[in-house]
């Protein structure tokens, strides 16, 4: 039988050793207390940060000496390993090669790009100053989703999906970089700052993008206006680009092949209304049908405007529920007014538009305005 | 991530490394006078998330573990420093008109402002339009 201490001699043992730790750590924050002078200020910061935990785990460590020494002694290896790695920070202030350097085409490299494409488009978009529309910087905070997104998903080890998910932020951040180029109708270099797709269906992906654009384009130089049966279809492409991404993420490959396909489909549909409606004169049918496919797209637009505010000030402001209701007014005079315009009833189209600007205004006072809202000729 | 040869020295390293990068873009961002953006907010805080969980790894001796939550806060990290230094020489070159990335970023009242401006547009060109069919009849 091995030899062994008196249980007494051994307790006594133990804590002699876990008082030299204390003191051992108690002395490392002294000593580093001292060093942090003439550092810089992050450097600083980090070792304060790192003495004050220290400090934290050699006053618990003191609690604990008197009843449970394991942890007494945990506490304390865990406040010099801190100090240990303050140390070690001290020393490689200067030195850049212990900077996480990710090999290509590895997920975490991917996260890389993607973050560095997200802060171009944001400089390009900065330093020329472009306009950029409401939607289109929603699906920007949405690409900032998606690489947080893929960063969780390395932590969380799915580093194929978070691979994917990169590169569909990618897709996504191309197709509105060429987007913001034609909202504004000017070419931004700094734009193009997507790197290669390295995949097949990513490639696909990106050529339907440049598919729809360039249509796109093509519509907006028109010197003639463009059908809504055109746009129609254009943005019914964009509605399937949306979906192929999120497909690709999802790795379902057929349905990345099948909406790529569709939208080509989409694409060619839109061109040859294009040329027909640009080679031959419009019927009056024709020009009629257009003109109402127009007019109720613009009260869907307008309908789904009302509802964004509505949802928008709702437990926002005091006097959300008074302000939606005249809001539902508004749409109701609206949609009214136009089926009026449609019907010739000029009369009633204007009672009733006239309606709808009274009683929005009265919406944005009760919204926005201190005293009482009230109704006001404008 | 891809897995490699780890000691307890080079995970130390890397740790040391990142979070001193950290530590920078913290101070950065807290001597930013002129925007603070909630997106660097962000990234602060999560790096210092993944950092935290790193350093318990690497006490408990889960190197690989420890390695790569290094590198998790490390992209968090290098996308802040990439926010924070773009909108420096926005402010310093530029009319400090910066891109929002985040939703938190804009008043509900500025938003609020803009869909009544669109339908107040609407009401507008509907009104000419109805006119404009009054004189031509």
């Amino acid at each position: 039988m091995p030899f062994q201490f008196p249980e007494q001699i051994s307790n006594w043992l133990e804590r002699r050793s876990a008082k030299a730790k204390i003191e051992q750590l108690m002395s490392t924050i002294s000593e580093l207390s001292n060093i942090s002078q003439g550092k810089d200020e992050a450097v600083r910061t980090l070792l304060q940060k790192h003495l004050l935990k220290a400090e934290e785990e050699y006053h618990s460590a003191l609690v604990e000496f008197k009843d449970d020494i394991d942890e007494c002694k945990r506490r304390t290896e865990f406040g010099l390993f801190r100090l240990d790695l303050a140390k070690q920070q001290l020393s490689v202030a200067q030195e850049k090669k212990f900077e996480p350097n990710f090999e290509e085409n590895t997920p975490a490299h991917s996260a890389l790009m993607l973050s560095g494409a997200i802060t171009r488009t944001k400089m390009a978009v900065e330093y020329s100053n472009c306009v950029v529309s409401e939607p289109i910087r929603t699906n920007l905070v949405g690409v900032v989703t998606m690489f947080n997104e893929a960063v969780d998903m390395l932590r969380t080890n799915q580093p194929e999906m978070s691979q994917r998910t990169s590169e569909g932020g990618l897709l996504m951040l191309y197709l509105l970089e060429r987007q913001i180029e034609l909202d504004n109708r000017q070419s931004i270099v700094d734009l193009k700052n997507i790197p290669k797709f390295t995949s097949k269906e990513s490639k696909k992906i990106k050529d339907a993008v440049d598919c729809i654009c360039n249509m796109k384009e093509v519509c907006m130089e028109s010197p003639r206006p463009v059908s809504s049966r055109i746009t129609k279809h254009l943005d019914g492409a964009i509605d399937n680009f949306y979906a192929s991404v999120q497909a690709f993420v999802d790795d379902e490959i057929s349905m990345v092949d099948k909406l790529t396909v569709t939208i080509r489909m989409q694409v060619d549909l839109s061109e040859r209304l294009f040329r027909s409606s640009t080679s031959k004169d419009v019927t009056a049918d024709g020009a009629e049908e257009e003109e109402h496919d127009n007019l109720d797209q613009r009260v869907s637009e307008f309908k789904t405007r009302i509802l964004k505010l509505q949802r928008l000030v709702l437990h926002r402001s005091d006097q959300a529920d008074l302000a939606n209701k005249r809001l539902d007014a508004v749409l109701r005079f609206y949609a009214g007014s136009v089926e009026a315009l449609r019907d010739c009833n000029l009369v009633e189209a204007d009672r009733l538009v006239g309606g709808a600007v009274l009683d929005l205004d009265f919406a944005r006072q009760l919204l926005f305005s201190k005293g009482k809202a009230t109704y006001r000729e404008l | 991530m891809a897995k490699q040869s780890l000691t307890k020295n080079l995970v130390k390293n890397r740790l040391a490394t990142v979070e001193l990068a950290l530590s920078k873009l913290d101070t950065d961002y807290e001597q930013t006078t002129y925007r603070k953006n909630v997106l660097v907010a962000d990234c602060i805080k999560n790096a210092r998330e993944e950092l935290e969980a790193a350093f318990e790894k690497l006490f408990d001796d889960n190197l690989q573990n420890a390695f790569e939550l290094a590198g998790i806060a490390w992209l968090h990290i290098d996308f802040g420093r990439q926010l924070i230094d773009a909108e420096a020489i926005e402010h310093i070159l530029g009319e400090s008109d910066y891109l929002e990335l985040s939703d938190i970023g804009i008043p509900w009242e500025n938003r609020a402002k803009q869909h009544l401006a669109f339908l107040d547009q609407e009401l507008q060109k509907l009104r000419a339009e109805i006119n404009a069919s009054r004189g031509s009849t």
